[in-house]
């Protein structure tokens, strides 16, 4: 339980506002790559900002804000060209720093071009996304995390969420929730509907622990039958700070991204790299990324798969979860632990610092832990994924399936001819 | 003591005025009425640092962070002093 004033500050990302400056220091995906490969200028929406993000014909990337400084006309009606964009309306164009260079209709030798830049920030490709920073120059670097630049078989779904990003952050930190709504929900679902619901979910946590480190908190779990050894506890995985979470495990790795759109809006995408051992995986041209969807024709949430009972859960806390008349338990501790985190960042911010997470050394990759062997249910857990989770909407649904079945076999071919050999 | 000590331990704002839904309203006043105001350890106003309430069995626990002197630590009220229970 907060008070009403502390679930503002932790919740309101605008500009101006003290969560909105925290934000500000990290950098967002914002559109698909294959996107501006289609068309070059794309209307956004991050942090309550309304952008614009082109792509020039240099493989440049830029964004600013929509309205044009000039008459405030809608730069995603502008003409993408050699060095900027260009205003429909009267033509004023602006480069990738958003210097005004041209106002055609003014006189020349005018000085009112440099009165009149737009508020530009930066935008880069990493992994089919175009990332945007829109904070303090100078901007931190672009975190390559491994899930963004390891091989494999690449798949996104995705889908605005109307709700707050923090409480779908604190899902993160809530590893209870797994045995109970993926575990004994999905059950009752799978009784009534005659369905079969997957197992590996429905294990008893014994205990769970959160620590701290440079790029988040870690989540352990010990299961029910698990000893300290597992993945699970020994390994976990991280809430990466401040909006993504790193999961994984039996050939597939992910990272769930919840970006900011506003104070009541949430860009959720899953995206995830299959790659199980020992499978051929073949090129990928472009990286499909499709709608999830999580409401049926009458308006009710869609339950019968992971991701979709998650959101019912996100969604029907309301678009800004009221924190002044909920209850906490022990149980809850990580949710506790990530509040604090986000209140000692934004102290951090009001001191000049940079906050967690923000990455200003050059580097190739930055690795994260994670646990392969998920729930103790080895290659099992890729196929529930596929069919229980999101992946189902997946166009590219077969194709993953038969990469992980095809891995599994070639791994128990190649057992099989290990165990001959050592008889 | 010098000035800076007072800055800190100015009042804390007035609670702004909320509707909970009915069933909750007593719980989110006693929330409002006993969370520690000031640092257990120097003091200091707690409105720029963080107090959240949980439960633990008929305890209610304040987890706070002073952002003046980082302390991290639980604030428990006691209505009754109770010893181990037997099994």
């Amino acid at each position: 339980m907060l008070s009403s004033e502390l679930n503002e500050t932790l919740t309101r990302v605008g500009p101006g506002t003290s969560m909105g400056e925290l934000l500000r220091r990290y950098w967002y995906p914002v559109v698909f790559a294959r996107q501006l490969d289609e068309f070059p200028v794309k209307r956004t929406r991050l942090l309550g900002e309304d952008l614009v993000v082109f792509k020039t014909p240099d493989g440049r990337y830029g964004v600013m804000p929509e309205a044009c400084p000039h008459r405030r006309a809608s730069l995603a009606y502008g003409s993408v060209e050699s060095e900027g964009i260009r205003c429909a309306y009267h033509g004023w164009k602006f480069d990738h720093e958003g210097r005004c260079i041209d106002q055609p209709a003014e006189m020349d030798k005018t000085a009112f071009k440099e009165r009149v830049s737009a508020d530009a920030g930066r935008a880069r490709e990493l992994g089919g996304l175009v990332w945007a920073y829109i904070g303090p120059e100078p901007a931190p670097q672009l975190p390559r995390y491994d899930v963004y630049v390891m091989e494999g078989l690449r798949d996104i779904g995705h889908t605005t969420l109307p709700c707050n990003f923090i409480q779908i952050m604190e899902n993160a930190v809530d590893p209870h929730h797994v045995e109970w709504l993926h575990g004994r929900y999905f059950q009752f679902l799978a009784q009534q509907h005659g369905f079969e619901a997957p197992s590996s979910f429905q294990r008893r946590h014994v205990k769970v622990a959160f620590d701290e480190f440079e790029h988040g908190i870690i989540k352990r779990r010990l299961l029910e039958g698990h000893t300290e050894e597992d993945d699970d506890w020994k390994v976990g995985h991280p809430l990466v700070f401040p909006y993504k979470m790193r999961v994984g495990g039996g050939g597939v790795d992910q990272m769930q991204i919840r970006v900011p759109v506003d104070d009541t809006h949430t860009w959720f995408l899953l995206y995830t790299v299959h790659h199980p051992e020992g499978a051929e995986v073949p090129e990928q041209v472009h990286i499909p990324e499709y709608e999830v969807p999580w409401l049926d024709e009458d308006g009710n949430h869609i339950v019968d798969y992971v991701e979709g009972q998650d959101i019912m859960t996100w969604v029907t806390q309301g678009p800004v979860a009221d924190r002044t008349v909920e209850h906490l338990g022990k149980s809850d501790v990580g949710v506790v632990q990530l509040r604090r985190m986000y209140r000692e960042q934004l102290a951090r911010v009001e001191e000049g610092e940079d906050p967690l997470g923000v990455v200003r050394d050059e580097h190739d990759v930055i690795p994260l832990p994670c646990e392969k062997d998920k729930f103790g249910a080895g290659a099992e857990f890729a196929l529930q994924w596929i069919e229980q989770g999101f992946t189902r909407y997946s166009p590219q649904r077969e194709t993953l399936r038969k990469l992980h079945i095809d891995a599994a076999s070639s791994e128990q071919a190649s057992a099989t001819v290990s165990e001959t050999r050592d008889r | 003591m010098t000035a800076e000590p007072f800055r800190r331990l100015r009042a804390v704002p007035a609670a702004p005025k909320t509707s909970p839904p009915r069933e909750f309203a007593a719980d989110a006043a006693a929330h409002l009425r006993d969370r520690p105001r000031h640092c257990s350890r120097c003091g200091a106003c707690l409105a720029d640092g963080i107090v959240t309430e949980y439960w633990v069995a008929s305890d209610r626990v304040f987890h706070c962070w002073c952002r003046h002197c980082f302390w991290v630590g639980d604030v428990i009220p006691v209505e009754r002093m109770v010893g181990h229970e037997g099994t």
